[in-house]
């Protein structure tokens, strides 16, 4: 009542008033809405809850990222809430908005003020806190949401396990798979799927052209390349980042050959945007639903948009094609990435850790759970492998092409080494190295052991600590 | 007048006219393209053929804004009004007190006070957050108005002194004088003199820590959890989804959230220039 | 520091009333004045002073995110940034992004103010819009200038080719020789106005039978300007500047928002790389974040100190 009325005046005041306004006037109406301010601040400060709850009742507290999707979040709000009143408890889901970068800032201002919430998801810091024993063992929760769907999908059991203990539950896969236009790969005499990499490269130099500002190939080489690109590509040239025994190899001749592969699509072959090498996250995005560019690497989030018609291209959809990275060779065949980072734990110093538990289970219970990768607008593939027999992804054209061609392949950035802190912390400097070459005229060998030594030194300071 | 005075004239009339057409194009063409893309269809957003208008304007975006689940910009917009506002009481009321006792009294320390206040402004922001979310969660302020008023007090206040200081000194101490001969006690000639005179130093004292608190994001982001504390930029941010940008909800928040800012500048800005030259200069 | 040279010469009389008092009371003074700091200078300790020491200790251990344990390393830090090679060209490029951008707001901003202080019909609307991009949030004015220099949307590109003022697409934040003059054309575009409005409030108040004296002698309009016109507005533009260059020096939002320091290292300046150390790059180490931080004061103190021992100079040359 009160803060309606204050709203209103503080709206009215500065902005309805006459033109040549005296300076009396202005201080007078200045104080006005000061005053109404101070009062607002007098009654507002001290509540701090905003869920409708009796005062008595406890408050579970969890922290989601803002999917790009908001129906995600809504439905993730919905089941928390119902999975909550089961047990007697409010949960008070929190859609953080930001990148990353900014959450990873959040969540570390938020580990040393003793803040955390119940349950949330470290991201970029999971095998951090995993290991420095901020998260709660939920081994049982583990095996029994596991058998109640099918199992769970290899890459969730190597990320989210940690000596046989599984501490986090994977909300889903975010596989990044290769969005083509069939129409103007036919148009141009060649046939989906491509091959080999070489063809998509002939593909590219047919279709490219400059003046038009139209290219064949969207492909990112700055800091958002994310590991979608050149990763795939290293694994595709018999190289990894690192090997089984967990010893950095960034610097390997077959890692230096797929960097120099890569980059030549940009300096030499000039068959992808000048503007890729700096694009934000959403550069791809954007060249392939504004035409620009004919192949695009990404999760869902671009399908998504084409689904939804965010584009002037008629019947987007229905050109898209989706595939993994094309093979180099038949011996290694097609390589394809995971964006990792989205599942969930407890924080272990939760005042209800099983409280929160019952609310995981509820969330990852076959009905809940298969709902959410619905929800999930192909941006997640489940990581429970019961729930692919779900008509959403054993018929509909586009997710099929996924599920048949894309998540038998994929993989994390850690693969084939146990994942560690520092194995994800190569996320930032794989676009870091492409850039080094193109722009600043770094061999590929260069870049490729400065990115090495950059890991190699991360890792130093984690074991040192 | 000779001859070439009035060519010198001429130019100067013709110069002048050119500069100002390209100070104003640069200044209203982005001014424009917001707007406008705050009106557009999303569809006629992502194109590689830039359009410069729109027939059909839409408030697809502006309603986007409102029924965007979770966002709840309403309330956002509430907080902002109230932090931006408590901020700027809190600091306003702190730099008047101390910009008084280092422009007009005498006592141990005063110069290197003064200093140190300048300096204090002079310290990254980059280098405070962390601690300053320790304290705040120590106090049990996270994601509560208050804690992020007491926090913008923190830019706010060294720079509120620093301006408020230069003012008050501007004001002859005769004045003062003359009312305390009058029988005015000093804080009684201060409240009935020398505040009234300052009062366009202390409306731009206002108005700078009003516009700081309204636009800052980071420490907003940092120091806030839920919809009880969230400011406006939080909201904007909220559609750049991982990697999509909605231009559109983008565009019209921004624009909703200039607003207030910009009519506070249209309305006080001659208050500004006097606040920040000392009174020397008015606007 | 830095008051305008009125606010000095009222400072000495201000003094002299002070010294007449204190022999009366100066104890009551001493009370008063340090009561009326007190709320400042706990809000400048409290929320200033504690944090900055807190963020000395972490710069000495390693305090990496989410790890509990921050061993003591003494200054490992500060040796390491120093030595990695990342941190003198970010001191470079904030330096050049600072004095640039800076210089181009000062000159801009008085030249509109001297057209702006002519008279002339529909001045005061142009005023009003002169100040527009000031009022804007920063935000806003990033958002809309990511869309202007976007390569697939093309805006300013487009209307530049179509003018024939370039030939071919010039990538705006894409390429290295072009982020940072991208970065400072939106800083100016932010920035200039304030320069405009302080110069025009200096400019006003100098009366035309100086111009008209001036003209008397012979002076033209250039000589007008240096004689008449510069002195006049000497303390105003001296404060926009000593201000616009702590705003400039510290500028993350404006950076960060348009280039994340991109592409590569091409527009990470200290504010940037401090974030980048502490949360984006190798190991997140938040010790070294708050090493660059740490180095940045100093650095700008220099230059602030600098700034101001230039303008009392002048000061004094011209006394």
């Amino acid at each position: 009542m009160a803060e309606n009325v204050t709203v209103n005046e503080v709206n009215d005041s500065p902005s309805s008033a006459p033109k040549g306004l005296s300076r009396r006037q202005f201080l007078r109406n200045t104080a006005v809405v000061a005053g109404a301010g101070l009062l607002a601040v007098a009654c507002e400060a001290p509540q701090t809850v905003t869920v409708e709850v009796p005062a008595e009742q406890m408050v579970l507290r969890m922290w989601t990222t803002r999917f790009f999707n908001p129906n995600i979040n809504l439905h993730l709000n919905e089941e928390a809430q119902n999975a909550g009143r089961e047990i007697g408890f409010a949960v008070d889901v929190e859609a953080i908005p930001g990148g990353f970068q900014e959450f990873a800032a959040k969540l570390s201002a938020a580990a040393e003020g003793g803040t955390l919430p119940d349950i949330f998801s470290p991201q970029l810091a999971t095998q951090t806190f995993m290991r420095d024993g901020r998260m709660l063992p939920i081994q049982e929760v583990w095996d029994e949401v596991g058998d109640g769907l099918g199992g769970w999908h290899p890459t969730a059991e190597r990320n989210f396990m940690l000596e046989g203990t599984g501490y986090m539950l994977d909300i889903g896969f975010a596989p990044a798979f290769m969005h083509i236009r069939e129409d103007l790969v036919k148009e141009a005499g060649f046939s989906l799927p491509f091959a080999d990499l070489d063809e998509m490269v002939a593909f590219g130099l047919e279709y490219t052209n400059a003046d038009e500002n139209l290219y064949g190939l969207g492909f990112a080489y700055g800091v958002s390349d994310d590991l979608m690109h050149l990763q795939p590509l290293m694994w595709a040239f018999g190289g990894a980042a690192f090997n089984e025994e967990g010893d950095i190899t960034i610097d390997s001749p077959e890692n230096i050959d797929a960097l120099q592969w890569y980059t030549d699509l940009y300096t030499v072959h000039e068959v992808v945007p000048p503007a890729a090498v700096n694009w934000e996250g959403g550069g791809n995005n954007q060249g392939y639903l504004t035409g620009q560019i004919a192949t695009a690497v990404n999760p869902g989030s671009i399908l998504a948009a084409v689904r939804r018609g965010d584009t002037p291209i008629e019947d987007l959809l229905d050109k898209t094609y989706l595939a993994p990275w094309p093979q180099r060779t038949a011996e290694i065949g097609p390589q394809a990435q995971t964006e990792a980072g989205q599942a969930f734990g407890i924080n272990k110093e939760s005042n209800f850790p099983d409280a929160a538990q019952d609310v995981l289970r509820h969330l990852w219970s076959p009905d809940v759970y298969i709902k959410m990768m619905q929800m999930g607008q192909s941006y997640l593939f489940p990581a429970l492998m019961g729930a692919y027999e779900d008509p959403y992804f054993s018929e509909d054209r586009w997710n099929r092409q996924v599920v048949e061609n894309v998540v038998p392949i994929m993989r994390d950035e850690s693969w084939p080494a146990t994942p560690a802190p520092w194995t994800s912390m190569w996320l930032t400097w794989a676009g870091r190295a492409c850039s080094r070459v193109i722009l600043d005229g770094l061999s590929a060998a260069e870049a490729m052991k400065e990115a090495h030594d950059i890991v190699a030194s991360a890792r130093e300071d984690f074991l040192s600590g | 007048m000779t001859p070439g005075l009035k060519w010198e004239r001429r130019l100067k009339v013709v110069a002048g006219a050119i500069w100002m057409l390209i100070v104003l194009t640069c200044v209203l063409f982005p001014t424009y393209w917001i707007v406008l893309a705050s009106f557009k269809h999303p569809k006629d957003l992502a194109v590689r053929i830039p359009i410069f208008w729109t027939n059909e304007p839409t408030l697809i975006s502006y309603r986007g804004l409102f029924t965007q689940p979770f966002l709840h910009f309403e309330k956002l917009t509430f907080n902002s009004l109230t932090i931006a506002i408590g901020a700027t009481i809190l600091s306003v009321v702190i730099a008047t007190f101390a910009g008084l006792a280092l422009a007009r009294l005498r006592f141990p320390g005063r110069q290197r006070l003064g200093m140190a206040v300048f300096f204090a402004y002079l310290v990254p922001p980059a280098l405070l957050f962390i601690p300053l979310y320790v304290m705040m969660a120590t106090v049990k302020l996270v994601d509560t108005r208050f804690g992020l008023i007491l926090v913008y007090s923190s830019f706010t206040v060294p720079f509120g002194v620093w301006m408020l200081r230069g003012y008050f000194q501007n004001i002859p101490v005769e004045l003062e004088e003359c009312a305390m001969i009058d029988g005015c006690t000093r804080v009684g000639a201060w409240v009935r003199i020398v505040l009234p005179l300052a009062s366009p130093g202390i409306a731009a004292a206002a108005i700078f820590a009003f516009t700081l608190a309204w636009n800052e994001f980071f420490y907003a982001y940092i120091l806030t959890e839920t919809a009880n504390a969230q400011t406006m930029p939080i909201g904007l941010a909220s559609f750049i989804q991982l990697d999509v940008y909605r231009w559109g909800e983008l565009s019209a928040g921004a624009l909703l959230m200039a607003i207030p800012a910009v009519a506070l500048y249209f309305l006080g800005q001659r208050f500004v220039v006097a606040g920040l030259t000392g009174g020397a200069v008015k606007g | 520091m830095t008051q305008s040279a009125a606010g000095r010469a009222d400072s000495e009389r201000s003094r002299g009333l002070a010294d007449s008092k204190s022999r009366l009371k100066l104890s009551t003074e001493t009370v008063l004045g340090i009561a009326l700091m007190v709320p400042a200078l706990a809000t400048i300790l409290g929320l200033i002073g504690y944090p900055t020491l807190y963020a000395l200790w972490i710069s000495l251990h390693t305090k990496l995110l989410g790890v509990r344990d921050m061993p003591f390393v003494g200054f490992d830090n500060y040796v390491s940034v120093l030595s990695e090679g990342g941190f003198w060209p970010a001191l470079g490029r904030t330096f050049y992004f600072t004095i640039v951008s800076v210089a181009i707001k000062v000159c801009i901003g008085m030249a509109t103010a001297l057209v702006l202080n002519e008279n002339w019909p529909g001045r005061g609307l142009a005023r009003a819009a002169v100040l527009l991009p000031w009022a804007l949030p920063p935000l806003t004015a990033v958002v809309t200038w990511r869309f202007l220099f976007n390569d697939t949307t093309n805006v300013l590109n487009y209307i530049l080719v179509k003018a024939h003022l370039i030939e071919k697409p010039i990538l705006w934040l894409a390429k290295a020789e072009y982020a940072m003059p991208s970065a400072i054309i939106v800083g100016v575009w932010q920035g200039f106005p304030f320069f405009a409005i302080t110069l025009l409030a200096g400019l006003s108040p100098i009366p035309d039978d100086l111009y008209d004296a001036a003209k008397v002698d012979g002076a033209g309009i250039i000589h007008r300007f240096i004689y008449v016109s510069l002195p006049g507005v000497f303390p105003v533009l001296m404060v926009a500047l000593t201000l616009s260059t702590i705003w400039t020096f510290n500028q993350f939002t404006v950076i960060w928002l348009l280039t994340t320091g991109g592409p590569g290292d091409a527009t990470t300046t200290l504010p940037i790389a401090a974030y980048m150390q502490a949360f984006v790059a190798g190991s997140k180490n938040l010790s070294k974040g708050a090493v660059y931080a740490v180095l940045t004061f100093p650095v700008l103190v220099i230059l602030v100190l600098l700034l101001n021992y230039f303008i009392t100079s002048r000061e004094e040359s011209e006394a």
